[in-house]
């Protein structure tokens, strides 16, 4: 995956229906709060990628270590873990809620690959371990809008203290 | 302050007590005694190739910078503190300069640490020398390179490297040997974590072969193999279809030196591989030391290896790892991917995602460990109980011509970094370069 393209300078699209995009990333965040994983995964496609970097602006998951870099597969391993019965560091169960905000979207160039492009800034409070942390980053998702339906094809999260000394993170951003 | 027989009461051959984990004036003896007069890991020269890269970095609580020199090259470890007032001079975590130069009062310092330059100078009178190191970025009082991978102690006096590491320099050289032009790389990135713990609790957990099946136990699938790792190899296999651990962890064993260091044996399935990204290493690898010596090159006789008190380096999810105690309760570590020069760039891509699997904040391995070393803490606050007991196997370790051997899943290399711990912070002195049997 490449780095986003994004720049502030380019126009938000203004004919895209924002609304149903947004309700879309509303809920994919919700299903992670209420640890329907199985559903979240479903909303990715099979060739997708889940990528949380572990640097300010990092340009490869594939020469650069990352906090997250998951294809499908890997997210289905992640999510098996996640059900273990023995898996200690989510013991008792990691709780979160999360909030998006300032939601931006617009059409992908021809040949890319997704269709659509959508970033919102993350707040993500989240209950380790009997201590309370907080995550703020931006997600940028890209989108596939075939047959009426969304999917992911990637979701990236940048977090602003991507490079710092992180307690275990169990449940995706 | 704790005497040296009230210290030396506190570890026994089998057990340690609870306050080694719980004292906050343990820690900080520990941090003069231990910290203070060992070699410590620094950084891997590959992370400042060029003349005036430097990294910042903490060592034993205190920030250091370490920079090549713009003149002559060579790499420097120095305090990052202005010879002025006193402040971090450097506050980035990486980068190039030509001059380090002091926020505050504009001090400015080569990157060899003399002080370079005072803005206005006379007003300090005609008694200041400015090449008075005290004035300058001061370096560490030895600094030592092996193989690339840069050591410095706090200490002026003590054992040098060579003789400190001992037979640990094998692993060293094991490693460059895995790269086909002979050298490594350290430019991937870095895994960050914290825990709520000691710092002893990872390193003991270092070369801990009894964990496994029941740390990770969620890693596993219901016949006892692990997640399918590396390129084409299969999953570890944990236990047999019942749970059990298999043999083989006993089977790996464990070897113990001097000055608390040790390593674990291979695992089954290193030294193996398939596919066309390790064909081409292999190829690679055989060009630098012809088919024979490549085959026995990669099959790394060690699996863990630790250098105490702050590095680990392992050669199969192949990284180093660096320990830095932040406070009694408190610890971070660092992990480093070791990229192998020469070696075709997806089988390095391949070290680097395996890394993200096993060593990330996000791991689906190590996250397990440090809830392990989390509930220690908490658990040795209870005071039912006095020791934490290192007994497995305790009696049954061989001496070898280079220190111990045992099981793999003996509590051995516990036993021994104990006795490196008895032995550094019952002695006043810095220790003399003495070979302890």
């Amino acid at each position: 995956m490449q780095a986003s393209t994004y720049t502030a300078n380019q126009p938000v699209v203004e004919n895209l229906d924002h609304e149903r995009i947004q309700k879309f990333v509303y809920h994919e965040s919700r299903l992670l709060d209420e640890r329907r994983f199985e559903e979240w995964i479903e909303l990715f496609d099979d060739d997708a990628t889940y990528w949380v970097p572990a640097q300010i602006d990092q340009q490869s998951p594939l020469n650069q270590l990352s906090i997250f870099y998951d294809d499908k597969e890997l997210m289905q391993t992640r999510i098996a873990r996640l059900r273990h019965e023995r898996i200690h560091v989510d013991d008792p169960q990691t709780r979160s809620v999360r909030m998006l905000s300032n939601l931006e979207i617009e059409s992908a160039e021809p040949g890319a690959g997704y269709d659509l492009r959508a970033r919102a800034v993350l707040c993500a409070i989240v209950f380790f371990q009997q201590k309370q942390y907080i995550y703020g980053g931006r997600c940028e998702y890209q989108l596939r809008d075939r047959n009426n339906a969304l999917s992911i094809y990637c979701k990236r999260v940048n977090l602003i203290n991507c490079d710092s000394a992180f307690h275990p993170l169990v449940v995706p951003f | 302050m704790l005497s040296t027989t009230e210290l030396q009461g506190l570890v026994k051959p089998d057990r340690v007590h609870r306050r080694l984990y719980q004292d906050p004036e343990i820690f900080e003896l520990e941090m003069e005694r231990i910290f203070g007069r060992a070699w410590l890991y620094v950084g891997h020269e590959s992370q400042v190739p060029e003349k005036g890269d430097f990294i910042t970095i903490d060592l034993a609580r205190q920030p250091v910078v370490m920079v090549r020199d713009r003149a002559d090259g060579e790499v420097h470890v120095l305090y990052n503190r202005c010879g002025h007032r006193g402040a971090v001079v450097c506050n980035q975590p990486c980068g190039n300069v030509r001059l380090f130069r002091c926020c505050y009062h504009g001090w400015s310092f080569k990157t060899s640490g003399k002080l370079a330059a005072v803005p206005l100078e006379a007003g300090y009178g005609e008694d200041f020398d400015k090449t008075d190191p005290q004035f300058g970025m001061v370096p560490l009082p030895r600094v030592a390179n092996y193989g690339g991978f840069i050591f410095a102690s706090l200490s002026d006096s003590g054992p040098d490297l060579k003789t400190y590491l001992g037979p640990m320099l094998r692993t060293i050289d094991d490693i460059l040997n895995l790269a086909p032009d002979g050298e490594v790389q350290v430019s991937g990135g870095v895994h960050r974590y914290v825990f709520d713990g000691n710092w002893k609790a990872q390193v003991e957990n270092i070369n801990d072969l009894y964990h496994p099946p029941f740390s990770h136990a969620s890693t596993t699938k219901e016949d006892g193999r692990q997640f399918q790792r590396q390129g084409s190899n299969t999953g570890a296999q944990l236990t047999d279809e019942d749970g059990n651990p298999i043999s083989f962890w006993d089977e790996t064993g464990i070897r113990a030196f001097d000055n608390g260091h040790g390593y674990c044996g291979k695992l089954p399935d290193s030294g193996s591989g398939s596919g066309p990204v390790f064909e081409a290493y292999l190829k690679a690898l055989e060009g630098r030391h012809g088919p024979e010596r490549a085959k026995e090159v990669l099959d790394v006789p060690w699996h863990n290896a630790i250098f105490y008190p702050n590095l680990c380096i392992q050669s199969m999810a192949q990284h180093i790892r660096v320990i830095r105690p932040i406070s009694v309760d408190r610890t971070e570590v660092n992990v480093y991917p070791i990229l192998l020069k020469g070696a075709p760039q997806e089988y390095n891509q391949q070290i680097i995602r395996y890394l993200n699997i096993t060593h990330a904040p996000a791991s689906l391995i190590q996250t397990d460990d440090l809830e392990a070393f989390r509930r220690i803490q908490s658990g040795l606050k209870t005071q039912g109980a006095e020791w934490v007991m290192l007994a497995r196997y305790f009696g049954k370790d061989v001496p070898t011509d280079e220190g111990q051997k045992g099981m793999g899943t003996s509590e051995l290399e516990m036993r021994n970094q104990y006795k490196a711990w008895a032995d550094y912070m019952t002695q006043p002195q810095p220790r003399s370069n003495s070979h302890a049997s």
